[in-house]
């Protein structure tokens, strides 16, 4: 792969490493480093390539586990919350309060999911489909529809209570 | 199921997103590029120059038993090299499901409490091994001169105080891959 193809991918997934990482950091610093190291680890593993998937499923499998690891490093050190800067802006287009508010609520729920299950509603969310959320996370279709249709449920109970 | 006209997917699509620097991480892959080459890079010049050394010392040596010593590290050299090597590639692959990525994590924890367990016994045996043969050797030939009485005790020493060191630095991996492996465990059976 070329590297104006490389740019080109990182460009098409980059929001949403981004929001990939936001689902596993709280604090804009390390999220930034999250998204950095997400699109490294994509970057090193294109080579790998060879089509037999589509280049979202394949790339959101790298993703993932570079999430993963992250969740396994980031549980040596000794949490601290201090750091949490949600609320600042990170764009330059602003959100409604309300959007904002929803949001925030949405990303905190998210976080608060086991690792399994944050996984599947990411991908979910990002418009994927129940088959490639399987082949993705490992599991079975139906696992997979049971558990988002449990956790959407959640989810809209909570944000309809804001 | 289609889930692009999902509120809670527009929602979270919604959120601002940080944009990658192009420019870090063109500097952040060379820099990985680099450490990845020199470790390989390592791997292969030690191979190369154990094998010369170890290959000129065989062809110099007399004693049967140093011979058999130096073949078998000769041996150990050869086969652990690429395995070594292999393990950098395969730890650069991460495009399986995550589950799987999860057992391989904590399959390379084993290995290593494995491998550090490995070198624990190797450490016991090599020491016990010196130690009895330069026991044996001083009831066996009574050596005469002295000095290669001692000769013989400092090269035993040594190699106790290696295997010592390395039971150490063993001990140290086995209570670090086994906290690790708990934590990989707990979190995949959070899967």
């Amino acid at each position: 792969m070329d590297q104006i193809h490389i740019e080109q991918v990182l460009q098409d997934f980059g929001p949403l490493f981004s929001r990939l990482a936001g689902s596993y950091e709280n604090n804009l610093a390390m999220r930034q480093e999250l998204t950095q190291e997400i699109a490294l680890h994509v970057w090193q593993a294109l080579s790998g390539f060879r089509g037999d998937a589509q280049l979202k499923t394949y790339v959101l499998k790298i993703a993932h586990n570079r999430c993963v690891q992250h969740v396994l490093a980031e549980s040596k050190r000794p949490k601290s919350d201090s750091l949490s800067d949600d609320t600042l802006p990170l764009s330059a287009k602003p959100l409604e309060a309300e959007q904002q508010l929803m949001l925030d609520t949405l990303l905190a729920e998210v976080r608060k999911l086991p690792l399994n299950q944050r996984q599947l509603i990411t991908l979910y969310l990002e418009g994927m489909q129940y088959n490639e959320i399987a082949e993705i996370c490992g599991v079975s279709q139906s696992n997979v529809g049971v558990t988002i249709n449990r956790i959407r449920k959640h989810l809209s109970e909570v944000l309809h209570n804001e | 199921m289609n889930n692009q006209n999902d509120p809670l997917s527009n929602l979270w699509q919604s959120q601002p997103v940080q944009n990658i620097d192009i420019q870090e991480l063109k500097s952040l892959w060379k820099k990985n590029r680099r450490k990845q080459w020199l470790w390989a890079l390592s791997d292969i010049i030690g191979l190369v120059a154990g094998v010369f050394m170890i290959a000129y010392f065989l062809q110099t040596e007399d004693n049967l038993f140093r011979q058999i010593w130096l073949g078998v590290f000769l041996v150990l050299i050869i086969v652990v090299t690429p395995w070594s090597l292999r393990l950098r590639v395969a730890s650069l692959r991460s495009n399986v499901p995550t589950s799987e990525y999860l057992s391989r994590l904590i399959q390379q924890k084993i290995n290593n409490i494995c491998i550090a367990r490995m070198c624990i016994w190797m450490g016991i045996f090599v020491a016990l091994f010196f130690s009895v043969w330069s026991i044996a050797y001083y009831y066996y030939y009574q050596p005469v001169p002295s000095e290669y009485l001692i000769k013989v005790l400092k090269g035993t020493g040594l190699v106790v105080v290696m295997s010592v060191l390395m039971g150490w630095w063993a001990r140290y991996e086995i209570n670090k891959n086994s906290k690790l492996l708990k934590r990989y465990q707990s979190l995949k059976d959070e899967c």
